[in-house]
């Protein structure tokens, strides 16, 4: 009963206080309402854009940035960036557009590339990128995998296999150019021959190895040996025309005798 | 019969009575006794060598001698003496061959061997010299008693019908070997 009592002393107060909490919100909302419209009014003024020049041309901005860079807002905004992977969504933006192409078109435009290649090649990154593949285990590796590959295989023995590589083939070779190279190889080569001591050197070795000599002497061996039997066909062809001959002469038949051992 | 002598008489048709194949070129003669022809030019090798090795050692021989003052009345002995030497030389060259492996080497460039008539064996020393000399006297009246290898059913000169001794083709082992494959 007493908590009734209460409530109802207590009532008009309340409603009072719930009053003010409207007539609050109510003026909040309309002051808020009044401050935007002024912000687009000021906005849409042509004056604003004269302002906005303005500050930014002020040593007011300048000393800004200068603090605002020069500060932890920096780290901050790189700490954010990575956080809320600021780059890779860029990016993945500027890979799906068409801007990173204009881009690239631009910067072709104004010759940037050969810019960016002729300073390379000035610092002598060229050299150096060319001295790190050599020196490095890609090219290998490249060699290796581009020789393991099946389709390089492929490509070769096709490439062989085809009339138009033997037509090549055979123009170049046909060509003046191997002529000439060639024979100039070769004259070079004969003129040098005679004044090499190796040559000598390995003629020597060679005339003197065993196998050699031993090959000339049965050479020399079959030869002789050669010559001898076609004497030896030829005086038994004699011998046996002699006999023949001297039986004609003298009209007589000679029975040949049993060979007796 | 002796390979040999198997061998060459295969080598005729009418010795086995079949129809075998001749060689290419064929052979000249079927007869297993060597001819005159051969026998000549084994004879023309030897004297060759003879020759060759009497005239080397003559010349040395009369280097050296050139070198003693050796009197006028010493040289006609001397030359007598070369000259026995060098009979010695040509009569022991042929009996030793004759006698030990029935081939000179003459004979053996010509592959004929000098045999025993009745049993194929070489000569014995006293027989081969006794054909020496037999074939000296074949010799002595313009070869005549050679010229009887031509009419001899054996083939047989002066010397080897007084001794009793044939002469006959002996190829080489590998030769023989080689004529027997390609039959």
């Amino acid at each position: 009963m007493l908590t009734g009592a209460v409530r109802l002393a207590f009532a008009p107060l309340s409603a009072a206080v719930g009053v003010g909490r409207w007539a609050r919100d109510v003026t909040l909302d309309l002051a808020g309402d009044a401050a935007l419209s002024a912000l687009d009014a000021l906005l849409a003024s042509p004056r604003a854009d004269e302002a906005a020049d303005r500050i930014l041309a002020s040593p007011l901005a300048e000393h800004a940035v200068a603090r605002a860079l020069s500060g932890e807002l920096v780290d901050v905004f790189a700490r954010e960036a990575v956080r809320y992977a600021v780059l890779e969504r860029l990016a993945d933006e500027l890979l799906a557009g068409d801007a990173l192409d204009r881009a690239l078109d631009r910067a072709a435009t104004h010759g940037v590339p050969q810019r960016i290649a002729d300073r390379l090649l000035e610092d002598g990154l060229a050299e150096q990128l060319a001295q790190r593949f050599l020196d490095g285990p890609e090219l290998e590796r490249m060699v290796a995998l581009v020789l393991e590959s099946e389709r390089v295989d492929a490509a070769l023995v096709s490439a062989l296999e085809s009339a138009d590589m033997e037509r090549l083939i055979t123009r170049i070779l046909e060509s003046r150019l191997i002529e000439e190279t060639v024979t100039r190889l070769v004259d070079e080569t004969a003129a040098r021959l005679p004044e090499s001591q190796a040559l000598w050197a390995l003629v020597d070795e060679v005339a003197q190895s065993p196998a050699v000599t031993d090959a000339i002497t049965q050479q020399g061996l079959g030869l002789a040996d050669e010559v001898a039997g076609e004497v030896r066909d030829r005086s038994r062809a004699a011998d046996a025309w002699l006999e023949r001959a001297t039986r004609r002469v003298l009209r007589r038949r000679t029975t040949p005798e049993p060979f007796v051992p | 019969m002796s390979s040999d002598a198997a061998h060459l008489g295969a080598a005729s048709p009418a010795a086995n009575g079949t129809a075998t194949r001749t060689l290419e070129p064929p052979p000249p003669s079927t007869s297993p006794y060597s001819g005159l022809a051969t026998r000549a030019l084994a004879g023309a090798i030897d004297v060759l060598i003879v020759q060759a090795v009497a005239w080397t050692v003559g010349a040395v021989a009369a280097v050296a001698a050139s070198m003693f003052n050796f009197s006028e009345d010493l040289q006609p002995i001397l030359i007598a003496a070369g000259t026995v030497v060098a009979a010695l030389w040509t009569a022991g060259y042929f009996v030793f061959f004759w006698s030990t492996t029935g081939q000179t080497p003459g004979d053996r460039v010509m592959e004929i061997r000098v045999q025993d008539a009745t049993d194929g064996r070489p000569l014995h020393f006293a027989r081969a010299v006794l054909r020496l000399l037999g074939a000296l006297l074949s010799a002595l009246i313009l070869f005549l008693g050679y010229l009887l290898i031509l009419v001899d059913g054996r083939r047989r000169a002066l010397h080897d019908r007084l001794i009793g001794s044939v002469v006959v083709y002996a190829p080489a082992p590998g030769r023989r070997r080689e004529r027997r494959l390609t039959r």
